[in-house]
């Protein structure tokens, strides 16, 4: 008997396998999008409050968790989704198959409302997704580029980009799969708008024959191709010196990675795009009682100081002490006017821009 | 066999239930959506009208035309030595040319990046330089040549050497012979051959996905492109899935006719010696070789090696918590990839077995469920993702989101055609009068099929298995499709670290390829190849070598009779070299499983006049009926008897191999061919031993000492039991 023993072995393990899954302790996943640097000290303090264990799948950015989740709704893959963000809520989809269970946390009042308008998660007046951390999508740029330019001179506006000198420099996420690259794309279309006489297309365009090289998602664009971030490999080809990413990015360089790289954000009026991320219930949940725990505890300090600086962004709650980096190495986000589009405007709007833009990107790059 | 007719409707319910739910629901969704519920004319329209679309429209046909064409150019000289020349390691390397056919895509495209790809171990980066079109065609050559050498080479054998001297006697040249007769009648093989490389191409996705870069795409790609991202295209995807659809089931059905036409041409030729191999010969065989082993030994140092150096780094980061693809946990990946190789695995070859019971019987029914059991062939992995996504989308009834069962399905589809391919020769080759005679025995329709059938069918069904197993692990396309991140699969996780940039990643990537490999081929080791079963599931040409075991001693009259005084009806007595086709042990091999030994004992009686003498001391064959089951038989009784049992007609390789074999029994490897399901052909014995089987095989099949040139009787075995 040859081959049996190896098909015994197999059913045995499969069974082993299955029986491994079983978990007796209640479970929270979530469905991540790369956002938990500070995963496992959230774990433990979840643990320690309610007993129940945190797990989180990696969804791929945010854009690819969405469409996991959506290709779920109802019969989800995790209990809570982290990553949709005041762009993305308006996806075709997230309404018509009720996305999210609606709750309203005692703790909301701890949002800093100043900076974050709750009505846009809202869908008949209930709450379907709650913000975590918000931040300003920009262009960031290697200060070494400064070098690197014959003229010494630096792009000032997203058109720069967009012209000889900076070709094949620009290396931005795929809006269809990252949550920042949806945002740059809607920051350009808050600088070139529909119906100008040169809107955005026209401007994607130009950024495309440009050299811009479109990455699959935010991690590739920013920890590969862009040689400012801390984790660039010197021997990989095809360095770009400017990427997207957020106005703080760079205090995060200080913070985290090499100290020496500042970025900037280009155009700060409506160049720039401010994002709210949020974590909202799945529909389907098994565990909806826990998930509520989860989103209370989402909103205390103590979450919001291990997550958010750790993301390079800005916590949602009021008064939380932010590492000074924030303020020496950031824009200060007083002084941007970022481009902003109503609920109704990206509901009726965000479906059509971005299959725009992949038909002009699939034009431009067929 | 009118009483059988409410059995076989009773049979035929659970498989046809199966199918009609989860292959022909999924795909009508798809040609709903693609065709009634949106304006096809509107949609193809712009398809066609965006660049995009259209370019790789068009270079779906051109990647496919090539990929044959070049196939065919490079596997012809492989067929035409393998059939027409004898030399040294003849055997081994045609397992070996054989072996990466059930390789899977995406091994296949790893292991060639390792080659000679940007990660090439060797420091060249000729797939680089080829661009993705020259990338994509090396892979489709790599893992299609040997259909070719199945395929073509299995009709060339049979080609009588006659007719070519003929022409050369009436003065043609030799190139005049080769041209003028060999190749003409050569050529329902060849268009057989290349409607399926086509039909492969043409349904070829992880290598186009990984080595044709983000820049090139055919049809499959395209369907996934436009269902991946939060802007899904679903009536674009099913409209591209029906225009898919209709191609392939076109080059299936070019496939089915010629090679239909392929197998009715001659029959097995009087065995004649082959000639030495000439020296051109070598010159053709060893760059394929080394081309066809390279990549997974380059997969395999490449696994090993990180920054140039000897290292384990790329194993290290994948069991790193902070690595990139950690948090993945390559564990599940395996646990889950083993559990939808298991579940597919159960529902494939039941699901084959009661098909082939539900058809087995006349010839048009044969051909009616040959049509049904190829068909899932026509729809691509990726075709059948989408069908499931639509048709299971989560509407209260049909939610199976959750449930690995969409998954499996896919799987079990794709492993499911082969499986059929694997078991039908063996299947065949069970005579009804054994189960007649069982019947008058007394026994129940069930007892017959358990404890003769089964049993009898034993060794094929292993193989079948074992293929179904490994193709459910190679299976990417689909389970892409239908992914859901707790049921991450290896190809998964390969894909996932290959299309991120970096050497970290392709280290990863490497490793989890490795352990694909090694994993999905644990096959060639254990029973059987499912390398050479896949494809010669599709070829006239078959069989395997299976490690001494097993062969009834009994008759099959013994084998019949249900006799409680035997725990088995087939008994097995050890040491036993099996080589046989589907791993089959007919009752036909029953027989000639005592085989050499009794070769010289027992003079067959003379058999029709066109069946040729066996080989005494090659592995006994047990050849498949010469006509299809149940019909009438042309020749005398006894004798179509004994060889519809599978006594040893014919076969070309038997010319060619002998078989003194360890083991204290008559130790003669049983081999069954198998032959065309509906024509009476006999199929050489072209054995075929997966790489790694290689040592068990050549136990039984190629001893080194017989002379090839033994006198060949024209005889065909009459069964102990029979006579």
């Amino acid at each position: 008997m040859n081959a049996n023993p190896m098909i015994a072995a197999l059913v045995a393990s499969a069974l082993a396998a299955g029986c491994l899954f079983v978990d007796a302790e209640p479970t929270l996943t979530i469905l991540d999008q790369g956002s938990f640097p500070q995963f496992d000290a959230i774990q433990s303090s979840f643990q320690n409050q309610t007993g129940a264990r945190l797990v989180k799948i990696e969804g791929g950015d945010a854009g690819t968790a969405l469409k996991t989740a959506l290709l779920g709704a109802g019969n989800p893959p995790a209990d809570i989704l982290f990553g949709v963000d005041n762009a993305l809520f308006f996806t075709k989809g997230v309404r018509e198959k009720r996305l999210f269970v609606p709750y309203t946390s005692p703790n909301i009042g701890r949002i800093d409302t100043e900076v974050i308008d709750l009505e846009t998660f809202k869908v008949d007046g209930e709450l379907w997704a709650t913000p975590c951390e918000y931040g300003y999508i920009s262009v960031n740029y290697d200060i070494t580029l400064k070098d690197r330019t014959p003229s010494d001179e630096l792009p000032t506006t997203l058109r720069d980009l967009a012209t000889k000198p900076w070709a094949s420099k620009f290396v931005v996420p795929d809006p269809r799969f990252s949550s920042p690259g949806l945002g740059f794309l809607l920051a350009s279309i808050g600088t070139f708008p529909d119906g100008a006489p040169y809107d955005w297309k026209d401007y994607w365009r130009d950024l495309l024959n440009n050299g811009t090289k479109v990455a699959k998602d935010w991690t590739e664009a920013y920890v590969y191709y862009y040689t400012g971030g801390g984790h660039w490999d010197e021997k990989a080809p095809d360095g770009r010196n400017i990427t997207v990413s957020y106005t703080t990015s760079p205090a995060a360089e200080v913070l985290f990675g090499t100290p020496t790289v500042p970025g900037v954000s280009l155009e700060p009026k409506r160049g720039v795009f401010p994002q709210v991320e949020t974590m909202g219930i799945l529909r389907g949940s098994k565990n909806v009682d826990l998930a509520k725990k989860f989103i209370d505890f989402m909103l205390t300090d103590e979450f919001q100081i291990l997550n958010a600086p750790y993301n390079a962004v800005y916590p949602v709650v009021k008064d939380v002490v932010l590492p000074s980096e924030f303020v020496t190495s950031a824009t200060d986000p007083h002084d941007l006017e970022p481009a902003t589009f109503t609920p109704a405007v990206l509901r009726t709007n965000l479906d059509r821009w971005v299959t725009e833009w992949e038909t002009l990107y699939q034009s431009e790059t067929a | 066999m009118k009483r059988g007719a409410g059995w076989r409707i009773l049979l035929g319910a659970a498989p046809a239930l199966l199918i009609l739910l989860l292959f022909l629901f999924p795909l009508l969704e798809v040609v709903r959506l693609g065709l009634v519920a949106s304006d096809p004319r509107a949609v193809l329209g712009e398809l066609w009208t965006n660049p995009y679309h259209r370019n790789r429209l068009v270079f779906t046909f051109q990647q496919a035309v090539l990929s044959t064409a070049l196939t065919l150019a490079a596997g012809l000289p492989l067929a035409w030595v393998f059939a027409h020349y004898e030399f040294p390691g003849r055997r081994a390397l045609r397992a070996l040319f054989t072996a990466p056919f059930v390789l899977p895509a995406l091994v296949v495209a790893v292991a060639l990046h390792s080659f000679v790809g940007a990660s090439s171990v060797l420091g060249v980066d000729l797939l680089g330089a080829a661009g993705p079109l020259g990338a994509i065609l090396v892979a489709h050559v790599y893992y299609n040549l040997s259909l070719v050498i199945r395929i073509v080479g299995g009709l060339l054998e049979r080609i009588p050497p006659e007719l070519s001297h003929a022409a050369r006697t009436l003065g043609a040249t030799r190139a005049a012979a080769v041209l003028r007769v060999q190749l003409p009648l050569a050529l329902p093989a060849v268009i057989a051959c290349a409607a399926l490389v086509f039909l492969f191409s043409l349904t070829s996705f992880g290598v186009i996905v990984l080595l044709g870069g983000e820049h090139v795409g055919t049809i499959e790609t395209l369907i996934w492109d436009n269902v991946k991202s939060i802007v899904a295209h679903y009536d674009r995807a099913a409209a591209l899935g029906v225009l898919q659809l209709a191609t392939t089931l076109t080059a299936l059905l070019l496939y089915v006719h010629f090679q239909r036409r392929a197998q009715a041409r001659f029959r097995p030729p009087p065995a004649y010696e082959r000639p030495r191999l000439p020296s051109w010969g070598w010159s053709v065989l060893v760059p394929t070789a080394l081309f066809l082993m390279g990549p997974s030994f380059a997969l395999a140092v490449a696994a090993f090696t990180y920054d140039g150096s000897w290292s384990i780094e790329g194993v290290r980061l994948l069991t790193t918590r902070e690595a990139p693809l950690g948090s993945y946990s390559v564990g599940r990946a395996i646990l889950n990839s083993l559990q939808f190789g298991i579940l597919a695995t159960a529902i494939a070859v039941p699901l084959a077995l009661l098909s082939l019971l539900a058809f087995r019987g006349s010839a048009r029914r044969l051909r009616l469920g040959e049509a049904f059991l190829l068909a899932p062939l026509g729809a691509s992995p990726v075709l059948l993702g989408l069908g499931m996504l639509v048709a299971f989308d989560g509407e209260p009834l049909w939610d199976l989101r959750a449930h690995p069962l969409r998954i499996v399905a896919v799987h079990t589809l794709v492993a499911f055609p082969f499986v059929t391919r694997i078991l039908a020769p063996t299947f065949d080759a069970i005579e009804s009068n054994l189960r007649d005679a069982a019947r008058t025995l007394g026994a129940s329709p069930i007892q017959t099929f358990l404890r003769i059938e089964l049993p009898l069918l034993g060794p094929a069904l292993r193989v079948g298995a074992i293929f179904a197993f490994a193709t459910s692990l190679g299976e990417f396309g689909g389970t892409l499709l239908l992914r859901r991140p707790e049921w991450l699969t290896l190809p998964l996780a390969i894909f996932d670290a290959f299309a991120r940039p970096g050497a970290s990643y392709r280290a990863q990537a490497e490793v989890l390829t490795f352990l694909l490999l090694v994993v999905a081929t644990p096959s060639s080791s254990r029973g059987s190849t499912p390398t050479s079963t896949a494809d010669r599931s599709f070829a006239t040409s078959t069989s395997t070598c299976r490690p001494a075991r097993s062969t009834s001693s009994s008759g099959p009259a013994d084998a019949a009779r249900p006799r409680s005084s035997r725990p088995s009806p087939v008994s097995i007595p050890p040491g036993r070299g099996a080589c046989s086709s589907t791993a089959t042990r007919s009752p036909g091999s029953l027989p000639s499983g005592a085989a050499s030994s009794s070769s010289t004992r027992r003079t067959p009686s003379s058999p029709t006049s066109t069946s040729h003498a066996t080989s005494r001391s090659r592995p006994a064959c047990g050849v498949r009926p010469t006509r299809p089951a149940g019909s009438p038989t042309s020749c005398g009784s006894w004798d179509s008897k004994g060889s519809a049992l599978g006594a040893s007609t014919t076969s070309p390789a038997g010319r060619s191999s002998a078989s003194p074999s360890p083991g204290p029994s008559p130790p003669t490897p049983a081999c069954s061919f198998s032959t065309s399901r509906t024509r009476p052909s006999t199929a050489p014995c072209g054995s075929s031993c997966g790489p790694t089987s290689a040592g068990s095989c050549a136990t039984g099949a190629r001893p080194p000492s017989t002379s090839p040139t033994t006198t060949r009787r024209p005889s065909r075995w009459r069964t102990p039991s029979l006579s």
